[in-house]
């Protein structure tokens, strides 16, 4: 009798938890039909009811907070949602720290624990405006004072169809980071800004010395990264990922661009200006980059002169950025763009919505916010620290905000300053806009192709079979909204 | 004296044995409840995930079989399972007779035994960041393996080719794994009788005869056991060639599990790898239960 009783109770305990657990699931991958289902998810989000009409009900939402070591960044930001707080009493705030990662932000999104409002990249815009992860933010930019004020350069990656999904913090495209110190070591004068592909390979040779272990030029060969930063060649040489007309996305990499792009590839191989394994993603890059053992990487402009310079502690004077180089002289400098954005999460409710956009751009365009750049760049010159700035901002440089900001890092001797000229040459071209981490992912085993050959290889047969497999697997099951 | 202590008692035991009964599920009421939520649940889940297009916002939408057909129709898939196969292979015959070796060769030292035995397991407890990181310098073209290399006047080895990724992945993970192998074999050793060796020892058999006739005879459904968690083991790699190659070069060393989780992470589509995860499992079950009744027929005969 016990025992059946007892078991009665176990099974009960099992279906209870499988319930639980099925509810969860429920609310979770029922359609959301946008902000009208109430958030499921963090402590904080239900305490907030849904409510159209009354706006001074009670709202919570968790801000984007900064790693626990980036104390003045948290300072900051913890006297950002006090002084918003005043504004809008009604707002409860909670910081809360999770970095934004491509490959975590589904588990995010399925569990609904990201951020009410976080940090992303100008490369996730389609990604997450695909997957309504990310909240339209057009009215709330029509109703903002400032909304017509931003850079529109900057803005581009998450304008899409018309729908503004992002506001930019910051903006660049991608740059060739040079360490001045290994030219200067071999005695060889810097290439020329305006430089071009012929004078890439040269400078590369120039510095290259394999046998201290130290390569002309770390192109990125494992990982997404590694497609990536091959695509900057192949937009500089005139070429394009993919085509769309008719409702159908085209492979358009094994174009005469792409093979120009792979044939730089394989000449700085053969060269022997490469690192001598090809196992290498972005975080190795830029390891070997800062460890002195690769004079040239590409990455977003600052990304590696700040780690080279705060981590890798090399001297803010021996780095130096360059556009990608044009394919003759005097042609275009074109990079892939990039930048970084704040967007709010598309599961919170409109209520929450509402109070994180107005929380992201309490400051912009005020002096709130050139105080707290001020009292960053004076934290990182009291750790011995250099700031080092991007190059396109929010703001137009030439508004009258633009100017004041000059006048903030002018302030000050710990700040990293770009070639005035750089500004001129460089220019930006946006991602692919369909499947464009597939492409990559399959363009880094091409590049693996020519890495690790011996010998001639097909350039163009490499390009044609990975366009065809691209395509029959990826590009042909795009669907295009219409 | 049991009996008749035993006698008296009959009635009031059945109570006592229901007690106990009680006492015991509700000891495993926790490991149950774990089991449940998060093996058993993903794993039915993971099947149900299969036949749908997943997509946490919008709501999923039965696809039918069009996951299978689509993992299946994709040329990586074959050959993902293809280097699967010839890394489960490859660590048998590079990495699963060290552990044995190394453990008879430890149980017939005379002194140092203890040394040993921790100086074998060590490796075991490098965390795995740290042990990547190792290697990769290990592995580095001027790291100390080259280095040596090219003080003895040799070429540098490319560790990280076509030809050798496989190995140099190999190497690394019986490196990392023979020391908690070599334990257990230790353990089963101390088990075998001393006098088998002592009867042999007289009778004037050498080292080799005694390692073939009474150790290995000794262990053998032991080495079958570990020998099947290194196959199951090895089919589900994929945290090496995650770290190390990231599945390259052109995919020589993309596993079964990391395409899988290439599907999941980097393309988003948890439908196609939870049809590969269900793929695999009916695999592993099948491979399971097979293993199961040719051990059962084996040990009847």
């Amino acid at each position: 009798m016990k025992k059946s009783l007892l078991i009665s109770a176990l099974v009960l305990i099992l279906i209870i938890a499988g319930c639980g657990n099925g509810d969860n699931k429920g609310n979770r991958s029922s359609p959301a039909a946008s902000s009208e289902t109430p958030s499921a998810s963090s402590s904080a989000t239900e305490e907030a009811t849904p409510s159209e009409s009354a706006n001074a009900e009670p709202v919570s939402i968790i801000a984007y907070a900064f790693p626990p070591d980036k104390t003045q960044e948290n300072i900051s930001l913890d006297a950002q949602i006090k002084r918003f707080q005043e504004k809008q009493p009604h707002v409860t705030i909670t910081p809360e720290y999770w970095k934004y990662e491509n490959t975590q932000i589904a588990i995010k999104m399925a569990s609904n624990s990201a951020q009410t409002e976080f940090t992303t990249w100008a490369t996730e815009a389609r990604l997450l405006t695909g997957k309504k992860w990310i909240a339209d933010l057009t009215d709330y930019m029509a109703n903002w004072e400032f909304g017509k004020d931003l850079n529109e350069k900057a803005m581009e990656p998450y304008v899409i169809d018309g729908k503004t999904y992002g506001v930019p913090i910051d903006a660049y495209g991608v740059t060739v980071t040079i360490n001045k110190k290994l030219f200067a070591d071999k005695g060889v004068p810097l290439p020329p800004l305006d430089w071009t592909w012929d004078e890439l390979i040269e400078a590369a040779k120039a510095i290259n010395d394999p046998a201290k272990g130290i390569a002309g030029i770390i192109p990125m060969g494992t990982g997404t990264e590694s497609g990536w930063n091959w695509t900057n060649f192949l937009y500089s040489a005139g070429g394009d990922v993919q085509t769309v007309a008719d409702g159908k996305v085209t492979a358009a990499f094994n174009s005469e661009a792409g093979l120009k792009a792979l044939q730089l590839y394989k000449d700085l191989k053969d060269a022997n200006v490469i690192p001598k394994t090809w196992a290498i993603g972005y975080g190795d890059a830029m390891t070997l980059f800062q460890q002195g053992r690769g004079g040239m990487i590409l990455v977003g402009n600052g990304n590696a002169a700040d780690q080279a310079i705060n981590q890798g502690g090399l001297n803010k004077d021996d780095i130096a950025l360059y556009p990608i180089p044009s394919v003759t002289k005097g042609g275009k400098h074109l990079g892939i763009a990039g930048g970084n954005y704040k967007v709010i999460n598309g599961l919170a409710t409109k209520e929450q919505q509402k109070a994180a956009f107005d929380f992201v751009v309490n400051e912009y365009f005020t002096d709130a916010y050139l105080e707290s750049i001020d009292a960053q760049i004076a934290a990182k010159k009291a750790k011995n620290e250099i700031f080092v700035p991007q190059m396109i901002n929010y703001w137009n440089d030439s508004s009258e905000f633009g100017k004041k900001y000059e006048e903030v890092l002018a302030k000050h001797d710990n700040v990293y300053k770009f070639d005035p000229a750089l500004n001129g040459l460089l220019e930006s071209k946006l991602e692919a806009t369909y499947e464009v981490q597939a492409y990559y992912g399959e363009m880094a085993n091409v590049i693996q192709k020519v890495f690790t050959s011996k010998g001639d290889i097909d350039l163009q047969q490499l390009l044609d079979d990975a366009a065809a497999k691209v395509q029959k697997n990826i590009f042909d099951k795009v669907v295009i909204p219409e | 004296m049991e009996l008749q202590l035993g006698t008296p008692i009959a009635k009031p035991g059945l109570r006592r044995k229901t007690r106990w009964y009680f006492w015991g599920l509700l000891f495993l009421i926790p490991e149950i409840l774990i089991f449940f939520l998060f093996l058993w649940v993903p794993i039915f889940k993971g099947i149900v995930y299969s036949f749908y297009s997943v997509d946490f916002v919008s709501g999923n939408v039965f696809v039918g079989w069009k996951n299978f057909a689509d993992v299946l129709s994709n040329p990586d898939y074959y050959t993902a399972v293809k280097n699967t196969l010839v890394y489960m292979g490859l660590a048998v015959l590079i990495g699963f007779w060290m552990p044995i070796a190394m453990a008879i060769a430890v149980s017939e030292l005379k002194w140092f035994q203890g040394s040993a035995r921790v100086i074998g397991y060590l490796p075991s407890i490098i965390p795995a960041i740290v042990l990547y990181a190792m290697w990769k310098w290990f592995y580095d073209p001027i790291g100390p393996i080259n280095s040596f290399l090219n003080f003895l006047g040799l070429p540098s080895f490319d560790f990280y080719s076509r030809e050798h990724a496989v190995l140099s992945l190999i190497i690394l993970e019986t490196w990392q794994n023979f020391g908690s192998a070599t334990l257990i074999y230790i353990a089963a050793l101390t088990a075998v009788p001393k006098d088998l060796y002592e009867a042999s020892e007289l009778d004037g058999a050498g080292v080799w005869a005694r390692i073939r006739y009474i150790t290995l005879p000794s262990i053998k459904g032991l080495i079958l056991v570990l020998l099947g968690l290194q196959l199951i083991a090895t089919s589900q790699s994929f945290q090496s060639q995650l770290t190390m190659t990231n599945g390259g070069p052109d995919n020589a060393t993309l596993t079964y599990l990391l395409l899988t989780t290439r599907e999941a992470f980097n393309n988003f589509n948890f439908g196609n790898a939870s049809a590969m995860g269900s793929i695999m499992f009916v695999v592993l079950v099948v491979c399971s239960v097979v293993t199961i009744k040719l051990r059962r027929g084996g040990d009847g005969g």
